[in-house]
Formats: C-alpha cells, sequence, structure tokens
C-alpha cells in the first residue's frame, strides 16, 4: 500500500528532518563578518548566523519589537527625535553560551564608523551619530538630526560576537585582512556554521538553543547553499527534486507556475527589486563631483543629447512597454512611474507612467532641435542651431550599455533599438563586462546605463541610498550618477524625512511631490520591476511564505529525507 | 636523456617568465579593475578608501611594480632598518605612496618565486589553498579523460586501419568526424537531457551527492557522476586521435621496412604490433602536449555544464572578480601542465623513434 | 640521379609540378562523392548566408532584426515563418541565414588571418635560423603554454566583442599551430634537391621562399584553412557560451544557440537549429579537410 503524504509518518524531532538545500547561482561567499558583507551569496549565509538589532514583522513587513531573529523588545523615541532607546531581549545568547548584549551591538557601529574596515555600510553613518551601551540589555543611539527614515538606517547594523571579535581583531583594520572562516563559528540563529567549500558549498548545522524557532525545535538537520555554476541546469535539478524551493529564471515564470498542477507549492511576490536605466545629464567626457568642498555646486557641463530634458522624456514617450514586457519580461514586468515600489507604503498609484506616444516624442525631439533632415527614417536625427548643448549637426545617437549574459536586459536593449530607432533615436545598445560596467557608471563617464537597483528591507523612500541629491552625486563614489540636480526634490525629500512625529500621511503627500518632479525630470527611467514566482517540492511541510519572507520559519520545515 | 630532460627544464624557465609577464600584463590592462570589481556593491565607498584598499592589495603601482612584487614579493621594496616597526628604506616604490606623511608598513610578500603565491583578493584566502582544493576535480577529469582518449583514439584508429574498407573503418570514421564537429556545451546539454532528465539514467550534473557531509567519497563510488563529463572531454580526442592513428599506420604499412619484415617470414601480428604500433605511437606523441593544453581549456565548458567545480570555472570567475592571485596561480598551473606535456610528449618520441638521440 | 634533373628542369618552369599536384587533386576530388557531397552542402549554406540579406527581403519577406513580439515563439510551419520565430518574434530561418552570415565570415577571416600570421612567421622562421628562430619559438612556446581560454577571456574584455575584435581575439590567440606547421615543412623543403639547385643557381632567399617553397606549401596550407574555419566555428560558440562573444542584436550561429538554452523546454527548435546548422558545417569542413588531404596526398594511389 502506498503510504499518502507525509501525515501518515511520525513527526521528526529537532534535527531529524531532511536539510534544506538552495542553490546558489551567484558567487563564492566572500566573508562571515556582517561588517564586511556586500554581496549577496555572503548575506544569505550571514542572515542566518547573526541576529539582528531589530526586525520587521512578517505580516506588516514593518519594523516591529519582538519580530523572530531580532534583539530589540522595545524602544523609544526621544521628543526632539535624535535619541533612540532600544531594550533588549535577555534570552538568548552566542553559540559559545555569551550572553547576547547591547555591547554586541556597539562593537558593530564601532567598527563601521572606525573607518578602518572596508564595510558597505557607511550610510548607516548618514543618520547615526554615535551608539552608546548604558546597560547590557540597553542600547542608545543618537543621531545627527531627526530622520523619519532612522529605522530603515539602523536595520542594517551589524551585531556580532564582540568577545570573539576584540580577541580575534587587536585593531577594526585587522578583519579586512581575516582568513575567510575566521569568524562565523560563534552565532545565534536557527544554525550553527558547518563548513564551507568555497566553490562547492556552505554548510549549516541546526541550533537547537535558538528561541525563536516557530514549532519549539529546529528540525531540519542542517542547511545547505550549493553552488551551481548554470542557470538552466539548477532549474533542472530543482525539479530533479535536489532543491527545498528554487525560483523560477527570469523568463520560465509561467513554466513554473504550472508546476502547481504537479503538486508543486508555487508562491508569487512582487520583487523589492527594479530595473533602471540611468540616463546621464552631466557631460561624460568630463565627470565632476555635484558639490566641491565647501559645499557650491559645481559646473559639471551638459550631456549634449541626454543633458535636455526634452530629450529624457521623448525617450519615456517612445518606450513601448507592453512590447518590452511580452517580449523580454514574459508578461511578468510591472511598469513603473517612480523608483518606489507598488509594495511600498508611499506607492502613489495616481502618478501615470509615461503614455506610449510616438507623436508626442517626436515633437518633444523637434523641439529640442533634433530633426529629421532627410525623412529617411533609417538614419538618426541631426541637432539644429536650435539644440541647447549639441553642436549643430550631431546625430541624436546614444550608448546604452548593460552587461553580458542577462537575457532579458538584452532582449530589451533589442527591443529598445527598433523603439527609439522608430523616434529617430540611434541607440547603440552595448553588453560589456559587468566590472567595465560599473566603473562606466560610478566614474559617470556613461551615455546610459541599464542595471538592476536592489532595496532594503523594509525599506523607505528616505533610505540613505535612494538619495538623488548633489551631495550624493560624487565621482566613483555615490549614487547619484546621473548627476541629477533639482533643488526643488532636495528640498521635498528632506522635509519628508524631517516631518514632526513623522506623520505618515504628511511625509506621502511631500514624497509624492517629489516623485512627480522626478517623473517629470527623467534623470532615469525606472524601467520595471517584475513578479517573482518561487516553488517548493511537494513533499516540503510547513513551507509558509510570506511576500518576499520565503525563509522566515525554516527552521520548523519538515523535509523527508 | 636525462641530460636532455634538464635541458627542456633550463628553456622552460624563459617560457615560465614570457608566460607570467603576458598574463599578468594582460591583466592589468583589462579595464574594470579589482577594486570595481570588489566594491561594487558600495559605491559609496570614499576615494580614499579605495586608496588605502588598492594599497593593501598592492595594485595601485605601476604594472612592473606589481609584476615584481608578485613575483619575488616586496620585503626589499619597502622595509625596517632600524627595527622600530616602521618602513624607513625604500627600493623602487615611494615610502609614503599616498602622500598622508606616514609611511606606509614594510613589504610583508615574498613572491611566488619564494613560495607565497598570495591571498585572494576577493575572500582572503590562501591562493594554495584555494587551488589544491580546486585540482582534484580538476584532475580527475582530465586524467581519466586523457586515458579514456587517448586508448580509445588509438584503439580506433588500429582498428580502423586493420579492418580499412570496411565497415568499423567507415562507421569509426564518420562518428568521428560526427562528435568533433559538435559544440562542446551542446553535447553536454543533450546528453543531460537525454540520459538524466529523461531516462534518469545519470545525476543531473554535480561531482558527488549533495550532502551536510562537503568532501566527495572517493572516485569509485561515484563513477555514475563522471561518466558524461568524461564522455565530453574524451569524445574530441578519440575522433582527432584516432583519425591520425588510422592514417599513419595505412601509411607506414606501405613502407619498405614492413615489407621487409613480411618478407623475413614474420608473422603478420608481429609485424604490425612491433612495427607498425612503434611507428604509430609516434602520432600519439605529437598529440599528447596539444591534448593536455585541449583538456585544461575545453573543461570551462563541461566543467559549467556538469556543475564539476574545478580549476576551469575557478579562473573564470576569478577573472571576472579581477582576483589577480587565483588568476596568476591557475595560469601557472597550465603553464606547467602544458611544459610537461610537451616534455612527455618529447621523451616518448625518443623511446619510440629509435633515430632520435638526445 | 634523376630525380634531381627533374628537379633542375622544373626550374625553367617552377609552376609545373605544383599545376600537375593540383590537376591530380582535382581529378581525385572529382571522384570523391563523400568529399564533393560536402563542398556542395558548404557552398549551398555559404550561398543561402551570403544571400541573407536578398533572400530575406525578396523571398522570405522578413527582416532579421525586427523584433514582431505577438508572433514570438512560434513553432515549426507556422504560416509565414518556416522554421517559427524567436523569442522576440524575429523570423529563426530569416536569422539563421543572416547569422551564418556572420559566423562563416567571422571563422573565414579568422582562419585567413591565422594563416597569413602563421604562413609570413613560419617562413622567416623557417629561413632565419638562429636569434630569429629562437626568439619566435620562445614567443610560441609561451603562448602555447597559456591557456587559450585564459587569453581570450583577457583579450575580450579588453575589446568589446564585436565580429571584428573577435576575428582579431581569435587570430592574436591561435596562429601558433599554423606557424609550427609552416616553419616544419619549410624546413623539410629547403634542404630538398631542388630548393639547393635553386640556391646554387643564385636564386635570392626571397625568390626561393616565394616561388620554390610557397607554392609546394599551398596544398598544406588550403587543409589547414579547411580544419580552421571550422575550428573557429566551434569556438565562436564557446565563447558565446561565456559571455564572450558577438553580442546581440547581431546573430551568430553561436549566440543564438547560448541564448535560446532558456527556451530548450517551451521552444526546442531554437536551440535545435542552430546547433544543427554549426555541427552539420563544421562537419562538412572537416570532412572535405580530409578529402582535400587524401587528393593532394603523393602517395596515395589513383
Amino acid at each position: 500500500m502506498l503510504v499518502t503524504g507525509a501525515v501518515a509518518q511520525d513527526q521528526p524531532g529537532p534535527g531529524e528532518g531532511g536539510p534544506i538545500i538552495l542553490s546558489n547561482l551567484g558567487s563564492d561567499i566572500a566573508t562571515l563578518n556582517p561588517i564586511l558583507a556586500q554581496d549577496g551569496s555572503s548575506q544569505a549565509v550571514i542572515n542566518r548566523l547573526y541576529p539582528t538589532l531589530i526586525g520587521a514583522d512578517v505580516e506588516t513587513f514593518n519594523y516591529a519589537p519582538g519580530a523572530p531573529g531580532s534583539l530589540a523588545t522595545s524602544w523609544s523615541i526621544s521628543e526632539d527625535g535624535l535619541t533612540y532607546t532600544f531594550t533588549l531581549r535577555d534570552d538568548w545568547a552566542w553559540s559559545d553560551g555569551t550572553p547576547i548584549t547591547s555591547a554586541d551591538v556597539k562593537y558593530g557601529f564601532d567598527a563601521v564608523a572606525s573607518g578602518e574596515t572596508n564595510t558597505a555600510l557607511t550610510y548607516i553613518l548618514d543618520d547615526v551619530a554615535a551608539v552608546e551601551a548604558p546597560d547590557p540589555q540597553t542600547v542608545v543611539l543618537t543621531l545627527h538630526a531627526p530622520s523619519c527614515a532612522a529605522l530603515t538606517n539602523i536595520g542594517p547594523l551589524p551585531v556580532v560576537p564582540a568577545h570573539q571579535y576584540a580577541e580575534l581583531f587587536p585593531t577594526f583594520a585587522a578583519m579586512n585582512e581575516a582568513e575567510l572562516t575566521a569568524v562565523g563559528n560563534v552565532s545565534a540563529g536557527a544554525w550553527t556554521f558547518g563548513n564551507v567549500r568555497p566553490g562547492e558549498q556552505v554548510t549549516l548545522l541546526a541550533d537547537q538553543s535558538y528561541p525563536d524557532a516557530t514549532a519549539g525545535q529546529v528540525t531540519p538537520e542542517g542547511w545547505i547553499f550549493k553552488n551551481v555554476a548554470d542557470q538552466t541546469i539548477s532549474y533542472e535539478q530543482f525539479l530533479a527534486g535536489q532543491f527545498t524551493w528554487d525560483g523560477a529564471p527570469e523568463g520560465r515564470e509561467d513554466e513554473m507556475r504550472a508546476l502547481a498542477a504537479q503538486g508543486y507549492q508555487v508562491h508569487e511576490y512582487p520583487a523589492a527589486s527594479l530595473r533602471f536605466i540611468a540616463l546621464n545629464s552631466a557631460d561624460p567626457a568630463n565627470p565632476q563631483d555635484g558639490l566641491d568642498e565647501s559645499g557650491n555646486a559645481i559646473d559639471q557641463g551638459h550631456h549634449p543629447i541626454l543633458g535636455d530634458v526634452r530629450v529624457r522624456q521623448a525617450l519615456m514617450y517612445a518606450l513601448n512597454f507592453a512590447e518590452l514586457n511580452e517580449g523580454a519580461l514574459g508578461g511578468e514586468g510591472v511598469q513603473l512611474a517612480s523608483h518606489v515600489l507598488p509594495s511600498s507604503w508611499a506607492f502613489d498609484p495616481e502618478l501615470a507612467v509615461y503614455p506610449f506616444d510616438l507623436a508626442m516624442a517626436n515633437q518633444l525631439l523637434d523641439e529640442a532641435g533634433f530633426v529629421d533632415d532627410d525623412s529617411d527614417p533609417a538614419t538618426p536625427r541631426i541637432a539644429t542651431e536650435d539644440a541647447l548643448y549639441a553642436e549643430p549637426g550631431t546625430p541624436l545617437a546614444i550608448t546604452l550599455s548593460t552587461n553580458s549574459g542577462n537575457e532579458a536586459s538584452e532582449a530589451i536593449g533589442v527591443l529598445l533599438t527598433s523603439q527609439w530607432g522608430a523616434a529617430g533615436i540611434d541607440l547603440n545598445y552595448q553588453a560589456i563586462d559587468f566590472n567595465v560596467l560599473v566603473e562606466q557608471l560610478t566614474g559617470q563617464t556613461f551615455d546610459a546605463v541599464m542595471l538592476f537597483w536592489g532595496f532594503g528591507f523594509p525599506d523607505d523612500p528616505n533610505g540613505a541610498t535612494v538619495n538623488f541629491s548633489p551631495v550624493n552625486d560624487v565621482v566613483a563614489a555615490g549614487f547619484n550618477v546621473t548627476s541629477y540636480n533639482n533643488p526643488e526634490w532636495t528640498a521635498l525629500m528632506d522635509q519628508a524625512n524631517t516631518v514632526p512625529g513623522c506623520d505618515e500621511a504628511q511625509r506621502i503627500e511631500l514624497l509624492q511631490q517629489a516623485f512627480a518632479i522626478l517623473r517629470e525630470d527623467v534623470p532615469w527611467i525606472w524601467l520595471n520591476t517584475s513578479n517573482v514566482v518561487v516553488a517548493a517540492q511537494p513533499n516540503v511541510q510547513g513551507w509558509d511564505p510570506r511576500g518576499q519572507l520565503v525563509g522566515w520559519n525554516e527552521s520548523s520545515w519538515i523535509i523527508p529525507r | 636523456m636525462a641530460r636532455y630532460i634538464v635541458r627542456r627544464m633550463l628553456q622552460a624557465i624563459p617560457t615560465f617568465f614570457g608566460i607570467t609577464i603576458l598574463a599578468y600584463l594582460l591583466m592589468s590592462l583589462t579595464p574594470g579593475g579589482p577594486l570595481a570589481a570588489l566594491y561594487f556593491a558600495n559605491p559609496r565607498l570614499s576615494p580614499q578608501d579605495r586608496e588605502a584598499i588598492g594599497l593593501r592589495l598592492g595594485v595601485n603601482d605601476p604594472a612592473p611594480i606589481q609584476y615584481l612584487r608578485w613575483l619575488i614579493g616586496d620585503d626589499w621594496m619597502r622595509w625596517d632598518s632600524d627595527g622600530d616597526g616602521a618602513a624607513d628604506k625604500s627600493f623602487l616604490i615611494p615610502l609614503d605612496v599616498n602622500e598622508d606623511g606616514a609611511p606606509e608598513p614594510p613589504g610583508e610578500r615574498y613572491g611566488v618565486l619564494r613560495g607565497d603565491f598570495g591571498r585572494s583578493f576577493f575572500n582572503n584566502r590562501p591562493v594554495l589553498e584555494v587551488l589544491t582544493e580546486r585540482l582534484p576535480a580538476t584532475l580527475e577529469l582530465s586524467v581519466s579523460s586523457f586515458i579514456l582518449g587517448t586508448a580509445g583514439g588509438v584503439l580506433v584508429g588500429v582498428l580502423a586501419a586493420l579492418n580499412k574498407g570496411r565497415w568499423f573503418d567507415s562507421l569509426s570514421r564518420v562518428l568521428a568526424v560526427v562528435f568533433d564537429s559538435i559544440p562542446g556545451f551542446w553535447l553536454g546539454l543533450i546528453l543531460l537531457l537525454v540520459f538524466s532528465v529523461g531516462l534518469g539514467w545519470l545525476p543531473l550534473g554535480d561531482r558527488c551527492r549533495t550532502t551536510l557531509d562537503p568532501s566527495c567519497p572517493p572516485i569509485w563510488q561515484r563513477i555514475n557522476y563522471m561518466i558524461l563529463p568524461v564522455f565530453v572531454l574524451s569524445v574530441s580526442s578519440v575522433a582527432v586521435l584516432s583519425r591520425y592513428v588510422r592514417a599513419s599506420m595505412l601509411e607506414i604499412i606501405s613502407h619498405d621496412f614492413i615489407r621487409t619484415a613480411r618478407a623475413k617470414g614474420l608473422s603478420e601480428r608481429r609485424v604490425w604490433f612491433f612495427h607498425a604500433l612503434r611507428n604509430g605511437m609516434i602520432t600519439l606523441a605529437t598529440f599528447i602536449g596539444p591534448a593536455i593544453t585541449g583538456l585544461l581549456g575545453g573543461a570551462v565548458i563541461t566543467e559549467t555544464v556538469f556543475n564539476y567545480q574545478g580549476v576551469g570555472l575557478t579562473i573564470v570567475q576569478a577573472f571576472g572578480q579581477r582576483d589577480y592571485p587565483i588568476v596568476m596561480a591557475v595560469t601557472i598551473y597550465a603553464a606547467l601542465a602544458t611544459i610537461l606535456g610537451y616534455l612527455i610528449s618529447d621523451v616518448l618520441y625518443g623511446i619510440v623513434d629509435p633515430r632520435i638521440r638526445y | 640521379m634523376a630525380a634531381t634533373t627533374s628537379n633542375v628542369l622544373q626550374l625553367q618552369d617552377p609552376n609545373r609540378r605544383s599545376r600537375t599536384l593540383w590537376q591530380r587533386a582535382i581529378s581525385r576530388l572529382r571522384r570523391d562523392r563523400l568529399t564533393l557531397l560536402a563542398m556542395g552542402v558548404l557552398l549551398a549554406l555559404m550561398l543561402l548566408s551570403y544571400g541573407s540579406p536578398l533572400v530575406n527581403r525578396y523571398v522570405l519577406g522578413v527582416d532579421p532584426l525586427l523584433p514582431d513580439t505577438p508572433n514570438r515563439l512560434l513553432p515549426f510551419g507556422a504560416p509565414g515563418h518556416l522554421l517559427g520565430t524567436d523569442d522576440l518574434g524575429r523570423d529563426h530561418l530569416a536569422r539563421l541565414l543572416s547569422g551564418g552570415q556572420v559566423s562563416l565570415s567571422i571563422s573565414i577571416f579568422s582562419a585567413l588571418a591565422i594563416l597569413g600570421i602563421g604562413l609570413v612567421v613560419g617562413l622567416v622562421m623557417g629561413f632565419s635560423p638562429g636569434v630569429v628562430d629562437d626568439i619566435f619559438n620562445w614567443l610560441i612556446t609561451t603562448l602555447d603554454s597559456l591557456p587559450s581560454l585564459y587569453l581570450l577571456i583577457a583579450v575580450s574584455a579588453l575589446l568589446q566583442p564585436s565580429p571584428q575584435a573577435l576575428i582579431l581575439i581569435i587570430a592574436v590567440t591561435s596562429w601558433t599551430g599554423a606557424a609550427r606547421l609552416v616553419r616544419g615543412e619549410t624546413i623539410a623543403r629547403r634542404e630538398l634537391d631542388y630548393v639547393l639547385a635553386a640556391r646554387t643557381l643564385g636564386a635570392s632567399r626571397w625568390r626561393i621562399m616565394f616561388v620554390h617553397i610557397l607554392p609546394n606549401l599551398l596544398s598544406i596550407l588550403a587543409i589547414s584553412l579547411t580544419v580552421g574555419i571550422g575550428g573557429v566555428i566551434l569556438a565562436e560558440s564557446a565563447l558565446s557560451f561565456l559571455n564572450l562573444g558577438v553580442q546581440p542584436p547581431t546573430p551568430t550561429w553561436g549566440n543564438m544557440l547560448i541564448d535560446s538554452r532558456i527556451y530548450y523546454r517551451t521552444a526546442p527548435h531554437l536551440i535545435l537549429m542552430p546547433g544543427l546548422l554549426i555541427s552539420i558545417t563544421v562537419l562538412c569542413l572537416f570532412v572535405l579537410g580530409d578529402g582535400l588531404r587524401d587528393a593532394f596526398d603523393p602517395r596515395t594511389e589513383d
């Protein structure tokens, strides 16, 4: 007789379930130190080994006290909005038995603030001035200035076993030179560090001392993060039952949806990332910072073609998103009017996307002084005397670069070449080496670059990384790579970040005004976000994804061996 | 013979320098250097931070200095002569590179010539450790493909020559050309789809079963994982070699000394094995050198398709991350393997062809 | 002695011997059905590929670069699209033809460039024993000992991969084999009687090189070119696999094969056809190479 389902079996005890196995399509892990981690693979492992100060509620997706895996049981904010006081739980210890205390939070901040480490978390310092640990269960943060987005900049604060780190590293700088596995063996989470075989896999083992396990025990024996070199093979291995759960490759979402009929547990959520095209408005031949040392604006020149806002708007009108979505995104794309994702509380459903309107695009380009001189659709428009920044006779040609190897981006490049070509814009689309692309983008020597923007979770539109003000326009060292500078936008964003009491309605109003300005100015084309389709094997019990938090309760999953 | 080998080893020295200089030059000319690769996620890194990291990795100096540091270390470039812990003497490089008023710390690298291969830029692990982890996978694939490829190639070639004009000859010649004409990635994918996805006879890639224990069991317990990748890697060797062996066998048969041997009354079998085969081995000797390089080069695609993580994948990933120390180490490994391959091939010549004297 | 005489006689008409070699080869090729078939297939493929601008415009009536997303991923035999369409709705047949033009051009020009460099270097080495030969020998050993893959990755990152850059990349990294071959043949022939005779008669080094040696190398070069073109077609698809090949929208058989791999379940014809065309072309080239080798081999009995 066949046993139907796992119900008939005994429930496995602590650590008796089969291991969770996930596919790692990215690179190897670079570090097990949360202060230094900046790549997705390292972060995936680190998230499972270290606690956070604050965490997101799995229902509301907002920061909330007592979230699983986090330390703060409550917090209070002072009247002036400058002091945040967190109370920490006392029922949790590092895997070597040492209690987790406020000193562990302070150490992480001090390391970031020291400037000695190669950390990517320095944006925390935009908001946070100091961290004090008056007693083991209290952390006091002082801000430079009131900020409604402070929690999103506090959330990524690394919490590390200070006793171990202080002993290992005589100076903060010493951690830059540490061995890959120097840290990580003292952890706090559902897992302890097992082993790492770079190029092959990372393994973690069940840690039964984890207090937040939803089933009261960590059921899987361990957790394996296995490198797979090719996505096609990875997907076939998932279909062969080798991975506990996996995401659909871009373009194959429908195939994965169809797996539901075979008993696979399919789940969808809106991606926390978007695909953008950055349009450089400053002179790419002479990249400059936005501000000089005393805070005065520097003349950065103008991009001969993209410097004119009418050209940038024409690009938007000439863009046929329906075609992009069908041809390149498998119908999973979601068009955006601003960089704020539909899942955000600040999202403005009223803000309209640019309609596909070729006549409007042509009119704007005519107004901008780029005319079709020979009525041959195969040749681009030519700049006349009326063009703002282009020498007369300059053809309307721009280069769009993206990284090679992303098939959806390549398809978008091909489609845009024909769509913009129809408006007389000669698009030179090229897929190039990723490092070269990054150097062009951050060095501000590009015309247009297509890449992805990943958002933090939970995210705030006033977060430090989404800051398109001149302060952030630093060659090779800033997020405002397009050299966007609109004082009105900067002022609105600053106001929204300092609304007294951080009243959400008031903030939304200010933010949405700012988004509307950004929509008019088009410093970036926020091309699309997508639906993400993931699926778990039919025999995994307890798989209960909430939005993008697919593995929030993984410690209680039951995976038959 | 020993003298010859020593002479060949000595000749390999300028080759070694040529390879390493060329490799380092190409790498440092490549746009998008290690800092862009390492810190793309962090565009907020200030120019000062960048400078400091570049200094630590040793990539701020001009390429010739970088090469020298990699080759023979930098403890003689900047050192501490009075024992106070701070560098006070320097040669070739300035004491204070970033001009912040304080001299940089003394050099601590010894260079590959003194056994110091350095550490990976990406994850700080000693390069030799990374390489020794990756080597077994590559060696087990390439050695078994090499053995199967040469043995199969000689066997098929000899049998084809013996059966000249019969069905085996025709079939093997057709198959040899067919398998030599298929793109490796395509062949691998088709084999996986047929034998792993469709029939379920063989595992879907990987080197061994994924378990919490990261080490793979001994090779004889996971032959099934090796069948497809070894087939893909060796099939073109069989194809190429069998054609050469067949041609040279047929050519030799028509030669005078075989006729003489036959005339002396030697049996057909003796004629074949003691004269013809030995001469056929010369073909093999010619083939071995390039075959070793070819296996290393072709392995990347096979390693990717079958997720068999060896040095081929390592060098591709390391180049993507601009991880100079790893790239250089793999290059040296491949160069040594090739030099060794050509040496073996030359020595084989001497053994099988009595006319060649060293 | 008779042989020497005939070679000396040949000096008065230096091309006579090679002409008869070629004549013999052609008459042999005429009787080699397999090779003729391969030549026919290659000729047809080349005609279709190089005629693709005309074929696509007047026969198929489609633009291989123009997307038509409503008609994406059509199967074989769809109306107006004999071989279906790709992920952007472009006609698969038209793309195969114009991809063939790019792939074949890359391969032919790379193979010619490889041969050109190899010929010049090989002849120079063969005729300048001593320091020049040593230096080139060192260069060749060095290049051969560097993993070709590493060279390809590094040079492709240096130059943005366009068809022209790819030709350069392949030529620069692959000429050593041809140079070795030419050098070996040159040295072997340098000491042959008729060359010695020419030298005694006072012919200059260049005259010997171009009049007496080069024509005799032609057959070997023809074989090597044929096989070389096949090798480059395979190399092009391998480079595409590593994202180092020609980038879209320019189609090549290599990048069509690689870019369609995510559709191997939903639209398997997209991965089937470029792979088949690559294999058939390379197969025909290799068969042709074997046929030429037999035809030119003086030992082959007629």
